[in-house]
């Protein structure tokens, strides 16, 4: 008998094929091979399909990031969350348990994000930019955009302190930050726990 | 054609089209989702690992050399980023001085003293979605109609959905899962030799 190409393979192993196809796998060390490597095909389509989806606000966040980025890689910086202090590993959802306090950094600036709810179930930011280097504050122009565009923005102060009112829309939103040629982009999943659940649409 | 797909789809993220990034988040969420659950991030740590893992996806998908290996290549990210994350969590809690005992297994985790099963599902998982995009498009849209939807659809619905006659979906699904099969077994070696 010939040996079995993939289609017969693949019937073999889901239950098709026929018994002189069966009686050559258990006989055929290659043909054995291609019939494991089906099972191996299907188990990993089944692992694929079972796979549990990242939350839905998740995927807002990363879509709302990607559009915010601009074409140019160089016209911005993304900052890396830091880890320092409490909570050691700086998720919104770990922060939230601690007080809704985030700490962003790269090489340049320091973001402290501080993530208030409100009785509403809403939440305010409460933020602040610092320059790392012995650079004076410059005024940042700060935005919270969202899925649909641009929710809310405002500007920092002398200290590079910033608020943001009530975000009705807040969930699934990137702080940018721009000063001169400076951007920064923040990224924050959704409102913390307690002002939102797991943080469903808002 | 496959590879023009990617391609395009690359082209346009880079060009900041809202419609490539939703495909892309589409074709591959699933896929960071995956990888770092399979490594084993708890709930908490695979949402930080997603954000990172999307920023540098962001950042990094200017430079990238090779669309057609896009789903290597955000594995590949993914993977790198929930090690980054345990290296980062064993240090910071041994300074802490907390849970010795899930310092130790991160700890594990990250030297590769661990787990080989774990990173060969990973492997298996990459391959997979790379095998998928090396599919025809009417190939691929079958496949992800027949087994990734969650309900599978069914022949009836997927003729009246696709146009394709009920009679023809079988020989067709066989057609492709042979394509899928050839595509995946090639990438998984390919995964599993550079491993070794």
């Amino acid at each position: 008998m010939r040996h079995l190409d993939h289609a017969a393979a693949l019937a073999l192993v889901q239950g098709g094929g026929d018994d002189v196809e069966r009686q050559h796998v258990a006989v055929c060390a290659r043909c054995r091979r291609l019939a494991e490597e089906c099972t191996h095909l299907l188990a990993g389509l089944q692992a694929v399909a079972e796979a549990p989806a990242p939350p839905q606000r998740l995927l807002r966040w990363a879509r709302a990031y990607a559009l915010t980025m601009e074409p140019a890689p160089n016209r911005w910086r993304a900052l890396q969350l830091l880890s320092q202090g409490t909570p050691l590993v700086a998720t919104t959802r770990a922060a939230a348990r601690t007080g809704a306090a985030l700490l962003y950094g790269d090489d340049r600036h320091q973001v402290d994000l501080r993530i208030v709810p409100t009785r509403s179930g809403r939440c305010r930011l409460h933020g602040q930019i610092v320059p790392l280097a012995s650079s004076p504050v410059s005024p940042w122009l700060i935005s919270a955009v969202g899925p649909e565009g641009e929710v809310v923005r405002t500007t920092s102060d002398d200290l590079g302190e910033f608020w943001l009112p009530e975000l009705e829309s807040w969930n699934g939103a990137s702080l940018v930050a721009t000063s001169g040629e400076d951007r920064v982009v923040v990224a924050c999943v959704g409102p913390p726990l307690g002002a939102g659940g797991d943080g469903g649409p808002t | 054609m496959p590879g023009r797909v990617l391609l395009a789809l690359v082209k346009g993220c880079r060009a900041g089209q809202a419609a490539a990034w939703d495909e892309l988040l589409e074709r591959y969420g699933k896929l960071i989702w995956s990888v770092t659950l399979h490594l084993g991030a708890r709930q908490d740590e695979a949402e930080e690992v997603f954000q990172r893992t999307w920023v540098a996806i962001v950042e990094g998908i200017h430079s990238l050399r090779d669309p057609s290996r896009l789903a290597g290549w955000v594995a590949t990210t993914a993977r790198h980023q929930t090690y980054r994350l345990f290296a980062e969590q064993g240090r910071q809690r041994r300074l802490a001085s907390l849970d010795e005992s899930d310092s130790e297994a991160r700890e594990a985790a990250t030297t590769g003293d661990a787990d080989t099963e774990r990173l060969e599902r990973v492997e298996q998982i990459a391959a997979l979605h790379g095998a998928m995009d090396r599919l025809d498009p009417r190939c691929r849209e079958l496949l992800e109609l027949l087994f990734l939807r969650d309900p599978p659809m069914d022949y009836v619905t997927l003729s009246q959905h696709t146009g394709l006659a009920v009679g023809s979906i079988g020989p067709i699904r066989a057609r492709c899962l042979a394509r899928l099969g050839k595509a995946f077994h090639a990438l998984y070696q390919s995964s599993a030799a550079k491993d070794r």
